[in-house]
């Protein structure tokens, strides 16, 4: 047995690394904002002050935690809806690598969809990874947004719809 | 400072004949602090790949090349790559808008007659820059020439025909100072129009002609950057331009794309075929009866299959190599004709180093496009031979077959990569004034909503007695007065809604039971001489057509092309001499 084992070890150490292929397991979401150097969760009704983009928007970030297995290539949705009236303020569906902590990364918000206000209002924010497999994690929480003191004007004009 | 800056956003189309000094898209560049220069349009491909945005931009500039400048705010630093006149000329026409009646002539003997005519009401967004020369490049691939010496500066490089910088944006007065310093002339109101874009993270890209190079040089550019949705810098357009600006977009994705924070309006198609010369007309109604004049209709939506083996088919553009070996000019060029080669301003810029046309032909008033196009009508008066025997000119075919390979090939088959890439075309349009540049239009995706087609067609019934009437493809009806149709005063959107990333559309304003009342009640006439048998507009169908079909021998189907809508505003390029 030991020859057989010692016979692979041997086979692959001569052979390039193969690539690391795990497959992701489900586990618990935890949402929340935060640089690369710490990771604060949100707690649900934070207040919220939108980060302007690069472009001239205006995003919420968001970070995660993941205690589930990690992986490549699942899919990721962004949804957020305004509380109040259940209207769809963003959607997206993307392809990425499921971490155990992301960086942080924006929850598009303005310009607003035409005629609807996503200022100063709940706004339940959703993150969704799955693969083919089924849903891995998923989770929402809710923030209140508001702009930044510093651009309030053009915010305003951009984000209220 | 007499320098005409044009600095464009994205890129464009021409609404405006009146177009004199230049026509991209996107920011700034006015031939003083005072006159603004006229940008009239813009045509953009936007597709995502991730978190990258691919955007395919199409330069619109007449006036000359050293007041040449185009600047584009960007959330990330940009790779460039040099893009193609064809993609924008090709695809526009296989989604240009096209509206076809069958008209119907019914006799009192029982018979009938139908013609079908056609009027392809979008192409006047299309540049066709076949006649458009420009002279040469040096490559397809950004080359980094890497000398940093201010905060501001990323990047600075050269491209093809164009110097390029890309800025920090996080320091207006530092951004402008550079662009001065480096002759990125920067006219008044363009401090305004750039503030929005001021802010840490973001980017400018700057871009110029290179000296020795001609207006005639444009080529579409081809931005790549990291970004979470297509958006159009509008805002900075508003300096330079026209009334009206027409911005024609393009997005392919896995599904039917939108403008988020736009409104969107759907089109009352009756006013079209009552005149469809009108449509450029009616489509910029449309959008301005929408509020704040902000809205996007969609003239297309649906596969991307339409600009598959389009722009790279099986066969195209040869054998290369067979191409390099080709010494003799006549050989070379009948090759380049019978494998695809599009003889048009950018393969003209290619030739135009390798085989230039001789002066002597030049101040005969012979454009290159005659040269080339007929070049064994002039091939006795070019003189080639062993350079280094000082016989004449040397063509080199293998330089020229490397530059055409990068010109023309390479980025005609990135373009079409695109469309294998992604399943979902979408087509918009919109007119904006610069008044109304004040918010940039932002594109997202709605998996819900159904396909939007290009082609229309309508029926006109022409009874043995009574008057005609129209009927749409949405059983909409009409009636026309001795063949003619009425002078209604109907409004130009049916319906103004706002699109969501899902669901169906929010209705604002729907305007059909107002155009349905306004159509009134319609008169099918009579074939037979009988009694009319009049139908309201609700889109039921009327009796003429049951009579139609009551032993009525075979119809004569004849075509009449009604009208060439091609109002084009393509690109007038000086012409090296």
């Amino acid at each position: 047995m030991r020859v057989v084992v010692l016979s692979l070890l041997t086979v692959c150490a001569c052979q390039a690394t193969p690539p690391v292929t795990v497959t992701p397991t489900a586990g618990a979401l935890v949402l929340g904002t935060g640089d690369a150097a710490a990771f604060v969760p949100y707690t649900d009704g934070q207040d919220v002050t939108l980060v302007e983009g690069a472009q001239g928007g205006f995003h919420v970030w968001m970070r995660y935690a993941f205690d589930g297995e990690p992986g490549a290539s699942v899919k990721l949705e962004r949804r957020a809806h305004r509380l109040g009236d259940g209207e769809l303020v963003l959607r997206s569906t993307t392809q990425v690598e499921l971490e155990r902590e992301s960086m942080p990364m924006p929850m598009f918000m303005c310009p607003a969809p035409a005629g609807l206000s996503v200022i100063d209002q709940p706004i339940d924010f959703e993150l969704r990874f799955s693969d083919e497999n089924g849903v891995l994690a998923d989770q929402h929480i809710t923030l209140v947004a508001h702009c930044p003191r510093e651009n309030i004007e053009f915010c305003m004009r951009i984000c209220t719809g | 400072m007499d320098r005409k800056w044009l600095a464009a956003g994205l890129a464009g189309l021409t609404l405006a004949a009146q177009v004199r000094t230049a026509s991209a898209c996107g920011c700034f560049a006015p031939p003083s602090p005072a006159t603004p220069v006229v940008q009239a349009g813009e045509r953009i491909l936007f597709a995502k790949n991730g978190d990258v945005v691919t955007a395919h931009i199409q330069i619109q500039y007449q006036g000359s090349a050293t007041d040449f400048g185009w600047l584009v705010p960007l959330p990330s630093v940009p790779t460039l790559e040099l893009g193609s006149d064809e993609l924008f000329t090709v695809l526009g026409g296989r989604t240009n808008p096209q509206y076809t009646m069958t008209t119907t002539r019914q006799f009192c003997d029982g018979t009938s007659t139908s013609s079908t005519g056609s009027a392809g009401c979008g192409s006047f967004f299309a540049a066709d820059s076949s006649n458009n020369a420009s002279p040469s490049f040096d490559g397809g691939v950004a080359s980094d020439a890497g000398v940093i010496n201010n905060p501001a500066l990323v990047v600075q490089s050269s491209i093809g025909p164009y110097d390029y910088a890309v800025l920090k944006a996080d320091d207006k007065q530092e951004m402008l100072d550079w662009l001065d310093a480096n002759h990125y002339y920067v006219p008044d109101a363009t401090g305004l129009a750039v503030a929005p874009y001021i802010h840490p993270g973001g980017y400018f890209l700057a871009l110029k002609l290179r000296a020795g190079e001609a207006a005639g040089d444009i080529v579409p550019v081809v931005l790549h950057y990291k970004s979470d949705l297509p958006m159009i810098p509008i805002t900075l357009t508003q300096v330079g331009a026209t009334e009206n600006m027409g911005v024609l977009v393009w997005l392919l994705g896995e599904a039917r794309a939108i403008p988020r924070n736009y409104h969107h309006v759907e089109l009352d198609e009756i006013p079209i075929w009552n005149s469809p010369l009108d449509y450029p007309k009616v489509a910029i109604r449309a959008v301005r009866e929408a509020p704040e004049r902000h809205a996007f209709l969609t003239e297309y939506a649906g596969t991307s299959t339409v600009m598959r083996n389009q722009l790279d088919y099986p066969g195209r553009f040869g054998n290369l190599q067979t191409l390099a070996g080709l010494t003799d000019p006549r050989d070379y060029l009948e090759y380049l004709r019978g494998n695809g080669y599009t003889f048009n301003g950018a393969l003209f810029a290619v030739l135009h180093d390798y085989l230039p046309e001789p002066e002597s032909l030049v101040s005969k008033g012979i454009s290159e496009a005659q040269f080339y196009t007929n070049f064994y009508l002039y091939e006795s008066q070019v003189s080639w031979g062993d350079v280094d025997a000082g016989a004449g000119l040397h063509f080199d075919s293998l330089a020229l077959t490397a530059e055409i390979d990068a010109r023309i090939i390479g980025p005609l088959r990135a373009a079409a990569k695109l469309f294998d890439e992604h399943n979902y075309l979408t087509r918009m349009f919109t007119a904006l004034s610069p008044a109304d540049m004040n918010l940039d239009p932002v594109f997202s995706e709605n998996p819900d909503l159904p396909n939007v087609v290009s082609q229309h067609t309508a029926t006109l019934t022409i009874p043995c007695r009574g008057d005609a009437w129209l009927r749409t493809e949405n059983g909409r009806e009409e009636q026309w007065i001795s063949s003619l149709p009425p002078n209604l005063s109907l409004p130009a959107a049916i319906r103004i809604e706002n699109l969501r990333e899902e669901g169906p559309p929010v209705v604002l304003t729907d305007n059909e039971p107002t155009i349905v009342k306004a159509l009134g009640i319609v008169d099918h006439g009579s074939m037979t001489g009988k009694e009319s048998d009049p139908t309201s507009n609700d889109g039921g169908s009327g009796g003429c057509d049951c009579n139609i079909h009551h032993g009525i021998p075979p119809a004569q189907v004849g075509t009449l092309l009604l009208v060439g809508l091609a109002i084009h505003f393509a690109r007038r390029r000086r012409r090296r001499q």
